[in-house]
């Protein structure tokens, strides 16, 4: 227990530990204010362009009732009446814009969501309806039927939605949508959300692997604690060789501070974007919803078959606070498991630069094109995989969230072990 | 039981044989230096007995125990060169960590800071230490338990006159007591002056000589006619220029012999200084080096 406090304390007492931690902290800080004045911006042109169209509407309705009055004037009724109608839609169209633009200025959003609802509910209830589209390719079904349920349970707890880039139907993008072209530049920008609140960036900031980096950096910061002193000049490692303890023991107080100070920095580091946010939006809704794919029905004659299937494929929500509170127990377990990795490296390779980086690698390359059941890196991007989002895009229901907590545990135990031998026969504790 | 027991030890750094079959017997409290040129083996020879190198072959046994006893360093303590300090903790910290290893009261911090005279910069971060103050803390944690055997690696490397006395004094003091000290120098006058019992390091083996065998003295003259007294003396002892005055090499019963000689052609002696040296001697011996090189 000395040890392990001597540990603590030095890692405490590193100025360049608490450089790079105020450095994240103050790049997270700023990376909220960025992204809420980006949000503010989006709404403000929310607001404008509604505003626009009012006015615009207004405009033509002017203009109809002008060439209405020509119209009466030649004794042209039926030219009159076709310009009457114009105008009384083009009045209704203004009202209704100039409505909306104040909805969206007063946060209202029980009304637009009202209103989004009364746009979905009719694709829904009748199949033979045309399907909504952005320029000429359609909106997947699966994602129309998302999108109603998450308003729905929006309204039934009064939610505040995300800011979206469109005064039109704030849609929920999915994995089953198949744009391309510029029209998939489009449904990226008019469905990109941006979180105000505190809880609302975190889970974006999640989605963002957010979690990796932060866990890559702590491990950077506190995972080289036999590396850095069993250098050529630096020889902490013998200070501890004269002493009367047995270096097992070592090799646990270093790797135990590390791993302390691993997690504490990444749960600060999470708490971070929510302490924040009170002093500004406020954190949020823990009740806001987030989609959880079923998956789909692999195709009976071979995975060239898989389809992903709009229309009857299931779907479920669960709750923002369900989400965090499996991410929070899935970071211990990532730091555990990331935290191993690189002290593993470290006895290895005496640059943390070099092992930050060759980890680094090793994660998103792992993470990003071997989505495997027994790919521990599988399970790093835990957004997609809570959400099960990888899990249906592969058809293997097995990428699941218990699994990946065991898999990254035990593989973790493993190497720990081996990094424990590897020291003991380095330092000669086996003699 | 032996203090200190090295039997049959060898250690190699690729095909370089370093210590070869060495074998060294300590039974009783006192100083011994161990001397050698640069790169003779001095630091891996204290890292293997104490066990932070390996050994190819042989055992160490320190006070009865194997030295692969991690509690063996509760009687035994090795000061090692300063890069096995933490710059930015300080001084205070380390002690107290060796304390608390220890199991030895902290109040032991404070005492032992006092003793090696660095107490005014006990709580500064060693990053600001300089290099004797460095020593002066390692010394301390070497001191924290009390030791029964101390090794020591070039303990007065980077001490300025008055550290190098109090070092000699601590190390006088602690072998007074009872313990047993080996330390390993360059400094081969600050070696006189502790000790009599040299392992000399040559070839990967040790060769002890006990210096009171080997001794040489020599008086300091500080004299009013520089000129003539070396006159009178070149030709029958060793002799040397030092400023105002001869240094020579002489016997005891020869020192009378020369004082009356002085006398007799009326030169004044305002001062004389005796000299005792033989590791300088003794190491040209050994190592085959000439004045000139």
């Amino acid at each position: 227990m000395n040890t392990f406090r001597f540990e603590c304390k030095k890692l405490r007492k590193k100025k360049t530990t608490w450089l790079a931690f105020f450095i994240t902290l103050i790049g997270i800080i700023g990376f909220y204010l960025f992204h809420l004045s980006v949000a503010e911006k989006i709404h403000q042109k929310n607001i404008a362009w509604l505003d626009y169209l009012s006015q615009m509407f207004a405009s033509n309705a002017e203009t109809a009732a002008l060439d209405k009055k020509k119209a009466e004037e030649a004794g042209d009724t039926e030219k009159a009446e076709e310009f009457h109608n114009m105008m009384v839609s083009f009045q209704k169209s203004s009202e209704n814009a100039k409505q909306d633009k104040e909805y969206f200025a007063n946060e209202e959003w029980t009304y637009l969501i009202e209103e989004d609802i009364r746009s979905l509910e009719p694709l829904i209830e009748d199949s033979a309806f045309s399907a909504h589209y952005i320029e000429d390719q359609p909106i997947s079904m699966f994602t129309v039927r998302a999108t109603l349920e998450e308003k729905q349970r929006l309204q039934k707890y009064d939610i505040v939605p995300f800011i979206q880039n469109t005064t039109y139907t704030n849609y929920l993008p999915t994995i089953y949508d198949d744009f391309s072209g510029s029209t998939l530049e489009e449904w990226e920008k008019i469905t990109e959300r941006y979180g105000r609140f505190g809880f609302y960036f975190l889970y974006q900031l999640i989605q963002s692997y957010f979690l990796p980096i932060i866990v890559l950096i702590g491990v950077f910061l506190f995972g080289n604690g036999i590396s850095s002193e069993s250098g050529k000049k630096k020889k902490g490692l013998h200070f501890y060789a004269t002493l009367p303890f047995s270096k097992g023991r070592l090799f646990f107080a270093k790797y135990a501070s590390g791993l302390l100070y691993t997690l504490g920095f990444t749960f600060m580091m999470l708490l971070t974007p929510i302490v924040t946010s009170l002093f500004f939006k406020g954190v949020g809704s823990l009740k806001y919803p987030v989609l959880v794919y079923d998956g789909s029905e692999p195709s009976p004659y071979g995975s060239h078959y898989n389809a992903l299937d709009p229309k009857n494929d299931t779907f479920h929500f669960i709750e923002l606070q369900d989400y965090f509170l499996k991410v929070l127990f899935f970071s211990i377990i990532l730091v555990i498991f990331l935290y191993s990795c690189y002290f593993l490296l470290s006895l290895f390779i005496k640059n943390p630069g070099i092992n930050i980086i060759l980890l680094g690698s090793m994660t998103f390359v792992g993470m990003k094109f071997f989505p495997k059941v027994y790919n521990p890196f599988t399970y790093v991007d835990i957004h997609k995989i809570i959400t099960r989002e990888i899990a249906t895009i592969q058809f293997n229901p097995a990428i699941e969230y218990q699994t990946g907590m065991i898999l990254l545990f035990v593989v973790s135990l493993i190497i720990t072990f081996i990094s424990y031998r590897f020291f003991a026969h380095r330092n000669r504790l086996f003699q | 039981m032996a203090i200190l027991s090295v039997s049959n030890l060898s250690k190699s750094y690729k095909k370089h044989l370093v210590l070869d079959e060495i074998e060294l017997t300590i039974d009783g409290p006192g100083i011994w230096a161990l001397v050698g040129p640069n790169g003779t083996g001095k630091t891996t020879f204290l890292n293997v007995i104490t066990n932070i190198l390996p050994a190819d072959s042989g055992t160490v046994e320190m006070l009865g125990k194997s030295n692969k006893d991690p509690s063996i360093f509760k009687q035994v303590s090795f000061l090692q060169d300063n890069s096995i300090l933490f710059d930015y903790l300080t001084g205070y910290d380390h002690l107290k960590y060796v304390c608390d290893v220890n199991q030895i009261p902290k109040t032991r911090v404070q005492e032992v800071a006092e003793y090696v005279g660095m107490e005014n910069y006990l709580h500064k971060l060693v990053g600001n230490y300089s290099l004797g103050m460095k020593q002066h803390l390692l010394l301390a944690m070497s001191l924290v338990n009390h030791p029964k055997l101390l090794f020591l690696d070039e303990p007065l490397n980077g001490l300025d006159p008055t550290s190098s006395i109090l070092m000699r004094k601590i190390l006088r003091e602690l072998a007074d007591q009872g313990t047993t000290i080996l330390l390993s120098s360059h400094n081969l006058a600050e070696i006189d002056r502790v000790t009599k019992q040299i392992l000399f390091l040559k070839d990967g083996k040790l060769i002890e000589k006990d210096l009171s065998e080997h001794e040489i003295t020599f008086y300091h003259f500080i004299v009013s006619n520089q000129t003539k007294a070396m006159e009178l003396l070149s030709d029958k002892y060793e002799t040397d220029n030092i400023p105002n005055g001869l240094k020579v090499q002489l016997s005891n019963h020869q020192l009378n012999t020369v004082i009356d000689l002085f006398k007799e052609h009326q030169i004044d002696i305002f001062d004389i200084e005796k000299e005792v040296t033989g590791s300088e001697k003794l190491y040209q011996e050994i190592f085959e080096v000439g004045e000139e090189s």
